[in-house]
C-alpha cells in the first residue's frame, strides 16, 4: 500500500480520548487543548475529508503542526484509519525545514494545501520520485496580499514578494493540482501557464483534478419557520466578508434578525484583533443582532434554530473563487444559504437549488420568496451527489 | 470627445479571400469586424494597420470601408520593437491589438500615453507549446522563456483585455494575478471585457437534414493540436460514411503537416477525400454535408480556443461534433441537440452513438440564441462604452 502524507498548516480535528488532558502547555502558558488541537478551520475540515476517504486506499499520515498536536496517548484512533504525526511548525513556516524534509522521505505521495507558507520550500525541493499534489482549493495569490494588511505597510511589499516567490517554486514542482470548483481550474491554468517552465504538461489536462468537499446528510427535518426570519452568520469574520450588508438587511427589513455564531476563532488573534474589533461594538449594540459565543462540536442544535444562513462577502476575486465551507456545512444540515450571486458554488451541480443569490438589498424580497420555495428534495439530491466516494473518485484513481 | 483608434492586424492577410481570413486568420477577422462596428460610431475615427511581410506584396486594398488603412512592416515587429510602429501609433488615443505570435508585443508594452486594449479571444500561450514543436528540442525552453517575457511585458501595459468566452475570463484573471497586475485589491474594477465571437451570416442556411447522416465535413487547417488520424481510423472501419477534409493546409502550419500529419493522409480509403485548400465559392457549401467535425488532442489549447470553422458551421445550420472540453459548450450549454461531443478515449463509441441519433440538426433554440447573442452588433456596446469613458 502506498504511503501518503497530508501536510496540515493548522489544526485539524484530532479525536481526543476522554482521558486527554484539558490543557496544552506552550512556552509556559496553558491553553485549552480543544482550542489548540481540535478546532479546525475550513482548510482543516477539508483535510479531514481527504484523510477519511484516502485512508481507505492508502496508508495515510496527517502531519500536524506541533503547536496543534496533543500528547500521543491522548488521541482516540478507534474511529479513524490513519495516524497523526507532529512537525515543527516554526521550522517550516516560510522556511526550508530539514526536519520536515526527512519526514517527507518516508512517503510516496505528499498532499499539501497551498494556503500559507508552511512547507512551500520543502514541497518545491521534494525529490522527483515522490508525487506532490497541491490542494489549491484556496487561491493563495488572491487572498495573500489582503492578509498582509496586518503587517506594517513598509513590510508588506517585501513579504508579498517573498511569499509569491515561494509559491511559484512550489507550483512549478507540483505533479498534480487539486481544485475545488470549475472557475478555479481556469484561473490556475492561466496562472500556471505563466509561472512554469516550458514542458508538455501545459499541453494536456492530466495534472488537474477536481475535488469538491463532500456534503454529508445531516438534514434537520423540522426547522423553525415563522413570518419573521431568523438568519445565522456562521463562522469567523475575515477581511473579505461584507458585514455591512448584513447591517443593511436588518435595518431595512423589520422581519429579519440575525445571530452571529463562531465569530471568535480561538486562534488567529492578529486577524481577530485587526478586523473583528471594528464590528464588535456595532454587533453587540444592534437590537436585532445577537452574538452566540458558544463553540459547537455538533452544531445540529444551532442550525435547527434558524431559517437560513447568511454568507456575505465583498465582490471581487476572493469571492469569485471561494469554495466556502461554511456554505457547504450549512447545506449539510439542510439550511439554505443567502450568499453573493457571484459565488462559484452557484455553478456547481444541484447547489444552486438551495443557494439564494444576493446582489444588493433590492434582491431581498425575491430572496425571501425563493427561501420558501426550497424543498427537502433539493437537499437530498445534493447529499446523493456529493458523497465522499464521488468527490474523491477521480483523485483516488489517479493516485493509485 | 473624438477618439482616434488604431486597430493593429498581425497576420499576413495580403491576397487572402474573406473566407481565408475567417478560417486561417481568425484574429484578423475579429479585428476587422471590430473596425467595422467601431467605425460606425459618430466620434470614433478608426485606422486599421495592415502588416506586410513581403515588400513585393504590400499592396493590399481595403477600400469601401468607413475606416482607413495603413500598411506597416510586420516582419520588423515580430518579437521586436518597431520604430515605424511606434511613430505611427503616437497620434492615437486607443490601440486595439490581438494577442498573436509576437507581432507588436514590444511596441504595445512600451506605449505610455495610449489606452491599450488587447484582444485575447484567440489566446496565445496555450497555442505556444504546439507552435514550438517545429523548433529544435534544445532551444524550446529558450524560445518559451523569451516569448513569455515579451508577452508579460505587453500584458503589464494593458488597460483593457477583451475575451471571447466565459472560461477565458478566469484564465486571464489567473494570468494577470501571476504578474501581480491583479490582486485582491482590484475588486472594484476589472480590466476584462467580454466581446463574444463576431460573425456574420453570409452563406446559405442549411434547413434540411438527412435521416441517415453519412456525409461528414472536416473543415479547417491541420494544426499541431488537430487529431485527424482518429477520424481517419474511424472512417476505415465505417465504409458507409464519407468524410471530406477541406482546407487542411494552413500557410503557417505546413511544416507540422509535412513532418507529422502527412503520413496519415497517404493511402486513404475510398470514403475519405482531401482538399488542401478552402473552396472558392462557399455558397451552399454546408448544405452538402450532414455534420461538421473538428477534433483536437485535448491539450490545454482546446479549452480556450475559439474555432471559427465550428462557429461558422453552426451559424449556417450545420450541426457539429467537437471535443467534450470545447468552449462552445459553455456558450450553448445544455443544447446537445446541435453540438455533439466525443471523448477521445471513447471516440468510436461516441461517434457511433451520434451518427445513430439521426437526424442531426441545429435546433431552433440554438438558432435563436445565435441570432440574439452572437450575430447582434450590440455585442460590442460595452467596448464602445469603455472607449468613450476612457
Amino acid at each position: 500500500m502506498k504511503k501518503l502524507a497530508i501536510l496540515s498548516m493548522d489544526a485539524v480535528r484530532i479525536p481526543l480520548l476522554p482521558t486527554a488532558p484539558n490543557v496544552k502547555i506552550e512556552n509556559g502558558e496553558e491553553y485549552d487543548i480543544r482550542d489548540k488541537c481540535t478546532r479546525a478551520t475550513a482548510l482543516g475540515q477539508r483535510l479531514t475529508f481527504f484523510a477519511d476517504e484516502l485512508s481507505k486506499y492508502f496508508d495515510v499520515t496527517v502531519l500536524v503542526p506541533d503547536l496543534n498536536y496533543p500528547p500521543d496517548n491522548a488521541i482516540d484512533y478507534s474511529k479513524i484509519n490513519y495516524t497523526f504525526k507532529p512537525y515543527n511548525w516554526f521550522d517550516a513556516n516560510w522556511h526550508y525545514s530539514e526536519y520536515l524534509a526527512q519526514q517527507f522521505l518516508e512517503y510516496d505521495i505528499i498532499i499539501m494545501q497551498s494556503a500559507g507558507g508552511v512547507g512551500f520550500l520543502n514541497g518545491a525541493k521534494l525529490p522527483s520520485h515522490i508525487i506532490l499534489c497541491i490542494d489549491a482549493c484556496l487561491p493563495f495569490p488572491v487572498e495573500y496580499k489582503k492578509l498582509l494588511d496586518i503587517y506594517p505597510p513598509d513590510k508588506q511589499g517585501e513579504y508579498y514578494q517573498m511569499g509569491m516567490n515561494q509559491y511559484k517554486q512550489l507550483m512549478n514542482r507540483a505533479d498534480l493540482l487539486i481544485y475545488a470548483n470549475d472557475r478555479q481550474r481556469n484561473f490556475y491554468e492561466g496562472l500556471f501557464i505563466q509561472l512554469s517552465n516550458y514542458n508538455t504538461k501545459f499541453m494536456n489536462d492530466m495534472q488537474f483534478i477536481k475535488v469538491q468537499n463532500p456534503i454529508a446528510d445531516r438534514y434537520i427535518p423540522e426547522r423553525k419557520m415563522n413570518s419573521t426570519y431568523q438568519f445565522l452568520w456562521y463562522g469567523g469574520i475575515y477581511p473579505w466578508y461584507a458585514v455591512d450588508k448584513v447591517f443593511e438587511m436588518v435595518d431595512t427589513f423589520d422581519n429579519i434578525s440575525i445571530t452571529f455564531s463562531g465569530v471568535l476563532h480561538p486562534r488567529f488573534k492578529k486577524i481577530r484583533d485587526n478586523f473583528y474589533r471594528e464590528y464588535h461594538d456595532r454587533l453587540l449594540n444592534h437590537p436585532k443582532i445577537s452574538i452566540d459565543y458558544n463553540y459547537y462540536d455538533d452544531p445540529t442544535t444551532l442550525f435547527s434554530m434558524y431559517d437560513a444562513t447568511i454568507v456575505m462577502a465583498q465582490e471581487g476575486m476572493e469571492n469569485s473563487y471561494s469554495n466556502r465551507s461554511r456554505i457547504l456545512d450549512s447545506i449539510s444540515y439542510g439550511l439554505p444559504v443567502i450568499t453573493n450571486k457571484t459565488n462559484p458554488l452557484h455553478d456547481e451541480p444541484f447547489l444552486a437549488d438551495v443557494l439564494v443569490p444576493y446582489t444588493d438589498i433590492h434582491d431581498m424580497d425575491s430572496c425571501l420568496v425563493k427561501l420558501n420555495d426550497i424543498a427537502d428534495e433539493d437537499f437530498y439530491n445534493i447529499y446523493q451527489y456529493y458523497t465522499s466516494e464521488n468527490c474523491f473518485n477521480d483523485l483516488i484513481c489517479r493516485l493509485k | 470627445m473624438e477618439k482616434n483608434i488604431a486597430i493593429i492586424l498581425t497576420d499576413n492577410i495580403c491576397d487572402c479571400t474573406d473566407d481565408q481570413i475567417l478560417f486561417w486568420y481568425p484574429r484578423s477577422y475579429r479585428c476587422l469586424q471590430l473596425a467595422h462596428y467601431l467605425s460606425r460610431e459618430e466620434n470614433f475615427f478608426v485606422t486599421v494597420f495592415v502588416p506586410y511581410f513581403d515588400s513585393e506584396r504590400k499592396t493590399h486594398v481595403y477600400n469601401n470601408h468607413s475606416y482607413e488603412t495603413i500598411l506597416y512592416n510586420g516582419k520588423a515587429a515580430i518579437w521586436n520593437w518597431s520604430l515605424e510602429l511606434e511613430s505611427k501609433l503616437k497620434k492615437f488615443t486607443h490601440v486595439i491589438m490581438p494577442i498573436s505570435q509576437g507581432v507588436g508585443f514590444l511596441n504595445i508594452g512600451s506605449l505610455t500615453k495610449t489606452n491599450v486594449i488587447i484582444d485575447g479571444a484567440y489566446s496565445f500561450l496555450p497555442e505556444l507549446p504546439g507552435a514550438l514543436l517545429g523548433t529544435p528540442v534544445k532551444f524550446r525552453k529558450t524560445y518559451w522563456d523569451r516569448y513569455l517575457y515579451y508577452y508579460q511585458l505587453m500584458l503589464q501595459n494593458v488597460n483593457c483585455l477583451l475575451y471571447g468566452h466565459d472560461r477565458q475570463y478566469y484564465y486571464y484573471e489567473g494570468q494577470l494575478t501571476s504578474i501581480s497586475k491583479l490582486d485582491w485589491s482590484a475588486f472594484q474594477f476589472s480590466p476584462l471585457l467580454k466581446i463574444p465571437p463576431l460573425f456574420q451570416k453570409t452563406k446559405t442556411i442549411k434547413t434540411e437534414y438527412a435521416q441517415t447522416p453519412t456525409k461528414i465535413l472536416w473543415l479547417g487547417s491541420i494544426q499541431p493540436q488537430s487529431y485527424p488520424e482518429l477520424l481517419i481510423e474511424y472512417a476505415k472501419s465505417h465504409p458507409q460514411i464519407t468524410i471530406d477534409f477541406v482546407g487542411i493546409l494552413h500557410p503557417l502550419y505546413k511544416k507540422s503537416y509535412k513532418n507529422y500529419f502527412k503520413k496519415y493522409f497517404s493511402n486513404l480509403p475510398n470514403n475519405i477525400t482531401v482538399y488542401d485548400n478552402l473552396p472558392e465559392d462557399v455558397t451552399n457549401f454546408y448544405t452538402n454535408y450532414d455534420v461538421g467535425i473538428l477534433i483536437s488532442r485535448g491539450w490545454i489549447e482546446e479549452r480556450y480556443a475559439i474555432r471559427n470553422e465550428l462557429w461558422d458551421m453552426l451559424i449556417h445550420g450545420l450541426p457539429i461534433i467537437v471535443n467534450k472540453e470545447s468552449s462552445l459548450l459553455l456558450e450553448f450549454s445544455n443544447l446537445t441537440d446541435s453540438i455533439y461531443t466525443v471523448q477521445l478515449n471513447n471516440f468510436n463509441n461516441d461517434m457511433d452513438a451520434i451518427l445513430n441519433n439521426a437526424p442531426l440538426i441545429v435546433s431552433d433554440p440554438v438558432k435563436k440564441r445565435i441570432e440574439a447573442n452572437i450575430l447582434s452588433v450590440t455585442d460590442i456596446s460595452e467596448l464602445i462604452d469603455y472607449i468613450n469613458r476612457f
